[in-house]
C-alpha cells in the first residue's frame, strides 16, 4: 500500500495537481437534501428503558368539570381520545359528592397529548347539562399528570382550604356569639380572608356556584315534608348541600346520602370553600342548571346575597330571580317530583322484585341511558320469547321478573346478544331483594338515636370481647388442665404423641410401648397445660434441638437390643435432654455429641429456671411411679400459678419457637466438618468413614424390618423433630385436596421435585396462573360479555354472517340427505330418520357454549327448538374401535379429562376430542332434553342429537351418554331428579 | 429409529480403560463445545462402543439431608458438590474428600432445583416457596431473593456468563431474571403445566424449558420469542432438558421411561434411551463427556443408568441406592458421577470411574 503525506510524490510519477472540482467548468451545484438549519434542533428521543427521568406522561388530570356531570358521562367524553386504562373521578371525602376533577389514565402519552390537545380549556358540553348550558359550561382544565402529583397536590389543597376554613368558621361563630348582631358582614370578611392558594385558583374546580352557603345564618326552617336529599330534616341554608348530589347515578349510588347528613354538618363545610373559591367561574352555568336536576339541593337554600360580592355582573343579575324562585313551590316542582317520583319508583321496584320471589333480571344500559330512552313496549320486544311476569323499571334500569324459577338464568343467557331499542345493554340476573332491605329505610335520625345505636354496637362488640377473653384465657386453661388430668388418670387414652425419642417407638410390642411412653409423658402435660399449648411446643422444639436424630437412632438401637428397659431409661433420657448429661452419649458417641451438648446446656439456661424445676420434679415422679399421686401434687402449682401465668406467656412462646428452625441444623454440619478423617480416594468406602456417620442403614442394623417400619420410624423422627407429621402422612392429605382445592398444595415429600407427578385441577391453577384465573371468571360471564362488546353495526353484519353461513351449509346437508334418501331406500328406519333430518335441517340451531354446572363447557340453546328437531351432529373423526381404545389411553395419559369418542357401532367410533363441532360440549343428563340417534346418510353412519322435548331459549343441551356399566364411576353431577348418579 | 432393549447391564470389563486409550483418545477432551453426533442412527453395532465400558465405582458415600434429596450439581471447576434437598437445605460437599463444606438454609420449603453460576462463586436455588434464592460462598448467606413466582418454583439455571438466570415453575412461566438487580427480567407464559426444567444453551442465546405437557419451546434469550416446540407424537410429560455441549440437540427425559435426543433445528427425535424406569418423578439426565460420550440419568428402580451416547446401549448400572435416584450430576472434569437419592436412602453417592481418569 502507498502512504501519500501531504502530496507526496514517489518517485517516476508527477507532481499532482489539485484542483476545486467546484471550479472545473459545467460543475452544478448539487441542490441541497434538506434545507440549511436555522437553529440548533432539540432532539427528542422516543422514550425506552434507557431514558433518564419518568416515562412521558399517560395520564391527565382534568379539573374544572362541572360536578353535575354523571361521571359515566365523562368517562364516555374521554374515551374517544383513547383507551382509558384508569379512570378516578374525585370525591369528596367527606361528602362523597363529585368534585369535578377526574384522573384519567390512557393507555399510551399519545392519547394523553390528544386528549390535552383535544380537551384542555374545552366544554364538557354534554347530556343534560349541555342542553341546559347552552354551551355555556365551563372550561375545562386538562393537564398531564403522569405521577399523579398535580392530582395529590389539587387535593391536599382541597384539604389545606377546607381546614382553613373550618378554622375560620368556628372563629367567626366564636365572634358571632359575642356580638350576635351585625353577622352579615363578618361572614365575607372571612370567607375573603381566606386568600385563593394560586394553585387552587389556577385549576379551579368548577362547583355550582348556586351552592350558596352562609355559615352564620341559621335558620331553624328545614324545608318540609319531602323524602329526598334536598328536604332532609337539617340542611339550613348555612349548611350548603353535597356540592355533588344530583346526578342520577350518584343518586343510586348513595341512597343514604341523604339520612347522613345531618349527623355530620362539619362535614359538609369543605365543598362551601370549595364553592367560593369558584364562585366567580362558575356563576354562568349556575343559573340554568339550576332549575333542571340541582333545584332539589338548592331549592331549600336562599341564596345569599353575600356569597355573590364578587362575581360578575351577569350574575347579580340570575341569581335574585333563581332566589326568588327557588323557595316557591311551583318552580321546585319539576326536580324535585322527579326526584321523590324515583325513589317512589325504586321503592315499588324492590317491594314488586320481592314479592314475586324468583330470581330477576336487571337491564342497564351505559350512563343510567335506559330509564328514558327506551320504552316498555321495547322491552317486550326485547323479552321476545320469554315469559315474564312483570316489567318494572325505576330511572336507572329495567327489571323484569318471571313466573317461573330458571327463566331468569335463561333470559340472561340469551338476552345478553340483543340489542334494546338499538342500544347496547347489559343484562344481569339478580336473586330478589330481601324484605328487609324492601322495607323502607328508615329516613330521619335523630342525634339521640344515633348515639343510642352506636353505644348499643359498642356494648356488644365490647361483651363479645370480654367473653372471648374469659373463655381464651380463664375457661380455657382451666378446662385444658382438667383434661389433662384426667388423661393422666387414665393411661389408656390415646398415647400422647410426644415421644421421647424412639424409646416410644416399637414395632412389635406397640402397645407396651406405648403405655411406657405416655407416662412420663403425662405428668408434664399439666405443668405445661397451666402455660399456653404454643409454650409446650416451644419446649419439645428445644429438646429436638438438643438431641439430632443421629443420636436418637442410636438410641433406638440400644432399645431393640435391651429389649426391655423402660422407666430408668426413660428418665435419664429426660435428664440428658434438660441438663445433666455426661455417661450415656459419651460412651456412645463422644465427637458427635460435645457440640450438642454445649446447645442443651445454652437452651437450658435461657429458659432458666422455671423450665429445669418441673422437668425434676417429673423425673422424681416418674420414679416414684404413682400417677394418682403425680395428680395431686401436680395441682396445687397449678392453682397457684393461673391467674399470673396467663397474662404473659404468649411472647416468649413465639420467640422461641421462631428460634428453633435456625438451631435444627447447625449442630449436625459442625459435627461432620471437623472430625472428617482424610480420605484416601481408594475404593474403601463401601462402608463409611467412622466420623461421619451418614446415616446407618436401619435395616442392616435390623432396627426396621420392612419398608412399614422405616415409614413409622421415620414418622416418628420426623414428629420430634418438630416437622409437620401431616406432611409425612401420604394418604389422608390428598384427598380432601381434591374436594376443596387449597390454593397452594403442601408437598409431602418436601419440594416440589421430590413429590413426582401429581395432577394439577384447573380450579388449584387458576388460583395461581392469572389466565386461569381470568378465564374461569370470563367464564361466567361469557353469556354477556361478548354480545356487548361488539358495536351496533359490526352485531348486524355479523349475524347476518352467520345465518347465511348456516344456510348454505344447510341447503349442502338437504342435498346430501336426498342423495342419501336415494341411495338407501331399503331400510325404512334410516330413511324415516333422515326424512326428519331432511326437513327440519332448513339451517343450523342457533347455539352456543358457555361454562355448564354440569361439566366444564355446555352447549345452550340460542332459539326455542321444537320436538323432534334435529339440534346438531355429532362431528369428529371417524375411527376404528381399536384405535379409539389406544388414543383413549393417550389422552388419559396426556390428561385430556373429558371424553369425546362417541361409539357408533361395533366397529367405528367418533373421536371428537381433536377435531369436532360443538356437538363434542354436550353435556350428559339423566333427564335430557335431547337424544342422540345415529342415522346413515350417504352410507355414513352419522351421530345426530336430536330434541326430545321443547326445548326453551337458553336452555343447556343434554343427551344421555349411556355409557356402559363400569367398575370405576364416573359421578353425574346433571342435578336432574332422575339422576342415576353415575354416568356408568 | 429403533430402540434398543438392553435389559441387563453389561459386564464391566478390566481392560476397558485401555481401550479407551486405544481406540478414543479423543473421546476424553472436553472442550464444551465438543462436537456431539449429529442425527443419522449409527449402525446398532457400533464396534467402538462396546470397546470403552465404563467403570464406575462407588467411592463416597454422603449423608446429611434428613429428606429427600432433590438436585445435585458439581461446581464449574468440579472441586465442590451442591446438594438441595426437601428438607429446605442446600448443602456443599468437598468433591475430593466428600466432607462437608457449608450448609446454606433460608428456604421457607423443600428446595427444587440448585444450579452453580459459572464462576462457582453462587449458587441459586428454587424452592417450593416461590422465591429463588442465591446464595454466594463468599458471603456464606444469601445474597438475593428473587420474588415473583405464584407458585413452587422447581428449576433454576444461570447462563454461562452468569449474569441471567432462568427459572420455571408451578405457575407456568418461565422467568428470566437480572442476578445483579434480582429483577424479573421476562416472564414468559410458557406451558399450561408445571415448568420441569430450563436451562441455556452453550452461548446463553437460547434457552430450552420443558414442562408438564409435554412441550418443549425453544426460546431466545434476549426477546423472549418462543422459536421452536418440540412434542413427541405421544405428548408425554418431560421432566428435565437440557442443551448438548455443543448446543445442537436438546436432551430430554420424559415420564414415560425414555430419554430423547431432539435435533432442535429439524424437530427429529434423533436418539431413543430407554432401560430405566421414569414414570413419576422428573429425573434429570446429563451428558458425560469425561470419558466416553454417556448420557447418564437416574432411575425409578434406585439405579443410575449409563448410555452410550451413540449406540444408545446401556453401558453401565449403577446400583447401590435404596430408593428413586432422584438427581445425578457429572464432574465436569474428572470421571465422576455423584447420583442422590429418596427418602429411603437419602446418601449421595460419590462414584469415579478411576481407570478412565487415569487414562487421560
Amino acid at each position: 500500500m502507498l502512504l501519500r503525506y501531504g502530496g507526496q510524490v514517489v518517485e517516476g510519477e508527477s507532481e499532482i495537481v489539485v484542483a476545486d472540482p467546484r471550479k472545473a467548468e459545467g460543475f452544478k451545484r448539487p441542490i441541497p437534501q434538506r434545507p440549511p438549519r436555522s437553529e440548533l434542533y432539540e432532539t427528542h428521543y422516543e422514550y425506552d428503558a434507557n431514558s433518564a427521568g419518568p416515562a412521558p406522561p399517560t395520564a391527565v388530570l382534568v379539573t374544572n368539570i362541572s360536578p353535575l356531570t354523571p361521571s359515566q358521562q365523562i368517562r364516555r367524553h374521554f374515551s374517544v381520545h383513547g383507551t382509558v386504562v384508569a379512570f378516578e373521578p374525585q370525591i369528596d371525602k367527606a361528602t362523597g359528592g363529585a368534585l369535578g376533577i377526574v384522573f384519567i389514565k390512557y393507555s399510551s402519552h399519545a392519547e394523553a397529548q390528544r386528549c390535552v390537545e383535544k380537551e384542555h380549556r374545552n366544554k364538557l358540553g354534554l347530556g343534560m347539562v349541555s342542553s341546559i348550558n347552552n354551551g355555556e359550561g365551563q372550561e375545562m382544565k386538562v393537564v398531564f399528570d403522569g405521577e399523579r402529583k398535580t392530582l395529590v397536590a389539587v387535593m391536599r389543597e382541597l384539604d389545606d382550604r377546607r381546614r382553613r376554613q373550618e378554622r375560620a368558621v368556628k372563629a367567626q361563630k366564636e365572634r358571632e356569639e359575642k356580638r350576635a348582631d351585625n353577622t352579615v358582614r363578618a361572614t365575607p370578611a372571612s370567607s375573603s380572608g381566606t386568600p385563593l392558594p394560586a394553585a387552587l385558583s389556577s385549576w379551579r374546580p368548577p362547583h355550582p356556584a348556586h351552592l350558596p352557603f352562609a355559615p352564620h345564618l341559621r335558620p331553624s326552617s328545614g324545608t318540609p315534608s319531602s323524602p329526598t336529599v334536598s328536604s332532609l330534616p337539617a340542611p339550613g341554608p348555612n349548611l350548603p348541600p353535597k356540592p355533588a348530589t344530583p346526578s342520577n347515578t350518584q343518586m343510586n349510588s348513595f341512597p343514604g346520602a341523604g339520612p347522613l347528613q345531618p349527623m355530620a354538618p362539619r362535614v359538609r363545610r369543605p365543598p362551601q370553600t370549595l364553592v367560593r373559591a369558584r364562585l366567580s367561574v362558575t356563576q354562568p352555568a349556575t343559573a340554568r342548571v339550576l332549575p333542571m336536576a340541582e333545584s332539589a339541593s338548592s331549592s331549600s337554600t336562599p341564596l345569599p346575597p353575600r356569597g355573590r360580592f364578587h362575581s360578575t355582573r351577569i350574575v347579580d343579575h340570575y341569581s335574585p330571580m333563581q332566589i326568588s324562585r327557588s323557595p316557591s313551590p311551583v318552580s321546585r316542582k319539576p326536580g324535585q317530583s322527579s326526584r321523590s317520583a324515583q325513589q317512589r319508583q325504586r321503592e315499588i321496584v324492590v317491594e314488586e322484585l320481592s314479592k314475586n320471589g324468583f330470581d330477576h333480571v336487571r337491564i342497564d344500559g351505559q350512563g343510567g341511558i335506559l330509564g328514558g330512552a327506551v320504552s316498555e313496549e321495547d322491552v317486550k320486544q326485547f323479552l321476545r320469547g320469554f315469559q315474564f311476569d312483570k316489567i318494572l323499571r325505576d330511572h336507572v334500569a329495567w327489571y323484569v321478573t318471571f313466573p317461573a324459577a330458571g327463566t331468569a338464568r335463561r333470559a340472561a343467557m340469551v338476552l345478553g346478544t340483543r340489542t334494546l331499542a338499538n342500544h347496547t345493554v347489559s343484562v344481569s340476573i339478580h336473586p330478589p331483594p330481601t324484605a328487609s332491605s324492601a322495607a323502607p329505610v328508615k329516613s330521619t335520625w335523630t342525634d339521640d338515636e344515633l348515639i343510642q345505636q352506636a353505644t348499643e354496637l359498642i356494648t356488644k362488640e365490647l361483651k363479645q370481647l370480654l367473653e372471648k377473653d374469659v373463655r381464651d384465657q380463664l375457661v380455657g386453661v382451666r378446662f385444658k388442665r382438667l383434661v389433662a388430668d384426667h388423661r393422666k388418670g387414665d393411661n389408656s387414652g390415646a398415647p400422647s404423641f410426644e415421644i421421647r425419642g424412639l424409646k416410644g417407638l416399637s414395632f412389635k410390642k406397640a402397645n407396651k410401648r406405648a403405655r411406657e411412653v405416655v407416662k412420663p409423658v403425662a405428668p408434664e402435660v399439666p405443668e405445661m397445660g397451666v402455660e399456653v399449648p404454643a409454650e409446650e411446643k416451644a419446649v419439645d422444639d428445644e429438646e429436638v434441638v438438643a438431641r439430632p436424630k443421629k443420636k436418637r437412632k442410636k438410641e433406638h438401637v440400644k432399645v431393640v437390643l435391651e429389649d426391655i428397659e423402660s422407666e430408668d431409661d426413660v428418665v435419664e433420657d429426660r435428664k440428658r435432654a434438660t441438663s445433666v448429661v455426661v455417661e450415656e452419649p459419651a460412651v456412645e458417641e463422644p465427637l458427635v455429641e460435645e457440640p450438642v451438648m454445649k446447645k442443651v446446656k445454652l437452651d437450658v439456661a435461657e429458659d432458666g429456671v422455671e423450665e429445669v424445676v418441673p422437668t425434676k420434679k417429673g423425673v422424681a415422679k416418674k420414679s416414684k411411679k404413682g400417677a394418682h399421686a403425680v395428680k395431686t401434687v401436680e395441682e396445687e402449682p397449678v392453682d397457684q400459678f393461673v391467674v399470673p401465668e396467663d397474662l404473659d406467656f404468649d411472647i416468649p412462646a413465639v420467640t422461641h419457637l421462631h428460634v428453633t428452625p435456625d438451631l435444627a441444623s447447625p449442630p449436625s454440619s459442625p459435627a461432620h466438618t471437623p472430625q472428617r478423617p482424610p480420605l484416601s480416594p481408594v475404593h474403601k468406602l463401601h462402608r463409611p468413614p467412622p466420623g461421619i456417620s451418614p446415616a446407618p442403614d436401619p435395616f442392616e442394623e435390623g432396627i426396621c424390618e420392612d419398608d412399614e417400619d422405616m415409614f413409622y420410624a421415620r414418622l416418628a423422627l420426623a414428629e420430634a423433630a418438630g416437622l409437620d407429621i401431616h406432611s409425612l402422612l401420604p394418604s389422608p392429605a390428598p384427598a380432601p385436596d381434591s374436594d376443596a382445592p387449597p390454593p397452594f398444595r403442601v408437598h409431602v415429600t418436601g419440594s416440589a421435585r421430590t413429590e413426582g407427578y401429581y395432577k394439577i385441577s384447573h380450579a388449584e391453577k387458576s388460583a395461581y396462573v392469572a389466565q386461569y384465573a381470568s378465564r374461569s371468571t370470563a367464564a361466567d360471564t361469557v353469556e354477556e360479555k361478548p354480545a356487548q362488546q361488539p358495536k351496533q353495526t359490526m352485531t348486524s353484519s355479523r349475524s347476518n354472517r352467520a345465518n347465511a353461513r348456516r344456510q348454505a351449509q344447510g341447503l349442502e346437508e338437504i342435498n346430501q340427505v336426498q342423495r342419501a334418501m336415494a341411495l338407501s331406500k331399503g331400510e325404512t328406519a334410516a330413511a324415516e330418520l333422515s326424512i326428519k333430518f331432511n326437513q327440519l335441517q332448513t339451517r343450523k340451531k342457533h347455539l352456543r357454549f358457555a361454562r355448564s354446572p354440569i361439566h366444564d363447557w355446555g352447549l345452550y340453546a340460542m332459539e326455542r327448538i321444537s320436538r323432534g328437531e334435529m339440534v346438531i351432529e355429532y362431528v369428529g373423526e371417524v375411527i376404528r374401535a381399536q384405535v379409539a381404545d389406544k388414543r383413549e389411553k393417550a389422552y388419559e395419559r396426556q390428561g385430556i379429562g373429558s371424553s369425546y369418542l362417541f361409539r357408533i357401532d361395533e366397529d367405528l367410533v367418533v373421536d371428537a376430542t381433536k377435531k369436532g363441532n360443538l356437538g363434542r360440549l354436550i353435556n350428559h343428563s339423566c333427564d335430557p332434553n335431547c337424544t342422540a340417534k345415529i342415522i346413515t346418510i350417504n352410507g355414513e353412519k352419522k351421530i345426530v342429537i336430536y330434541a326430545k322435548q321443547d326445548i326453551e331459549l337458553g336452555d343447556e343441551i343434554t343427551y344421555d351418554y349411556h355409557f356402559p356399566i363400569e367398575q370405576d364411576k364416573i359421578p353425574c353431577l346433571c342435578g336432574s331428579a332422575k339422576c342415576r348418579g353415575y354416568l356408568n | 429409529m429403533q430402540d434398543l432393549q438392553l435389559s441387563a447391564p453389561a459386564p464391566v470389563s478390566e481392560d476397558a480403560p485401555d481401550a479407551v486409550r486405544a481406540t478414543h483418545p479423543s473421546g476424553s477432551s472436553p472442550a464444551p463445545s465438543a462436537p456431539l453426533p449429529p442425527g443419522p442412527p449409527p449402525q446398532p453395532a457400533n464396534p467402538t462402543s462396546n470397546d470403552h465400558r465404563p467403570n464406575y465405582q462407588l467411592e463416597y458415600i454422603l449423608s446429611g439431608h434428613a429428606m429427600s434429596i432433590s438436585s445435585l450439581k458439581f461446581s464449574p471447576n468440579g472441586s465442590m458438590l451442591a446438594s438441595a434437598a426437601a428438607d429446605k437445605l442446600v448443602k456443599i460437599w468437598d468433591a475430593s474428600t466428600g466432607d462437608i463444606m457449608r450448609t446454606f438454609e433460608g428456604h421457607t420449603e423443600g428446595v427444587s432445583d440448585i444450579a452453580w453460576s459459572s464462576d462457582g462463586d453462587c449458587l441459586a436455588s428454587a424452592s417450593d416457596d416461590k422465591t429463588v434464592r442465591i446464595w454466594s460462598l463468599d458471603a456464606g448467606g444469601t445474597v438475593r431473593v428473587l420474588k415473583g413466582h405464584t407458585n413452587f418454583v422447581f428449576c433454576v439455571n444461570y447462563n454461562p456468563r452468569g449474569n441471567l438466570l432462568v427459572s420455571g415453575g408451578f405457575d407456568e412461566t418461565v422467568r428470566v431474571w437480572d442476578v445483579a438487580r434480582g429483577k424479573a427480567l421476562k416472564v414468559l407464559p410458557a406451558h399450561s403445566d408445571p415448568v420441569t426444567a430450563v436451562s441455556f444453551n452453550h452461548d446463553g442465546t437460547l434457552i430450552v424449558s420443558c414442562a408438564m405437557d409435554g412441550l418443549i419451546r425453544i426460546w431466545d434469550a434476549d426477546s423472549g420469542q418462543c422459536l421452536k416446540t418440540l412434542v413427541d407424537d405421544d405428548n408425554p410429560m418431560c421432566s428435565s432438558v437440557i442443551f448438548s455441549p455443543n448446543s445442537k440437540f436438546v436432551l430430554c427425559s420424559t415420564q414415560d421411561s425414555t430419554i430423547r435426543l431432539w435435533n432442535y433445528q429439524t424437530s427429529r427425535c434423533v436418539k431413543t434411551y430407554t432401560g430405566h424406569t421414569n414414570r413419576t418423578y422428573c429425573l434429570p439426565a446429563s451428558f458425560s463427556k469425561t470419558g466416553g460420550q454417556y448420557v447418564v440419568s437416574g432411575s425409578e428402580d434406585a439405579k443410575v443408568y449409563i448410555w452410550d451416547l451413540q449406540s444408545r446401549q446401556v453401558l453401565q448400572v449403577l446400583e447401590g441406592h435404596r430408593d428413586v435416584v432422584m438427581a445425578v450430576a457429572i464432574h465436569p472434569t474428572r470421571n465422576c458421577i455423584a447420583s442422590a437419592s429418596m427418602e429411603k436412602d437419602l446418601t449421595i453417592r460419590i462414584w469415579c470411574d478411576e481407570a478412565a481418569d487415569a487414562s487421560r
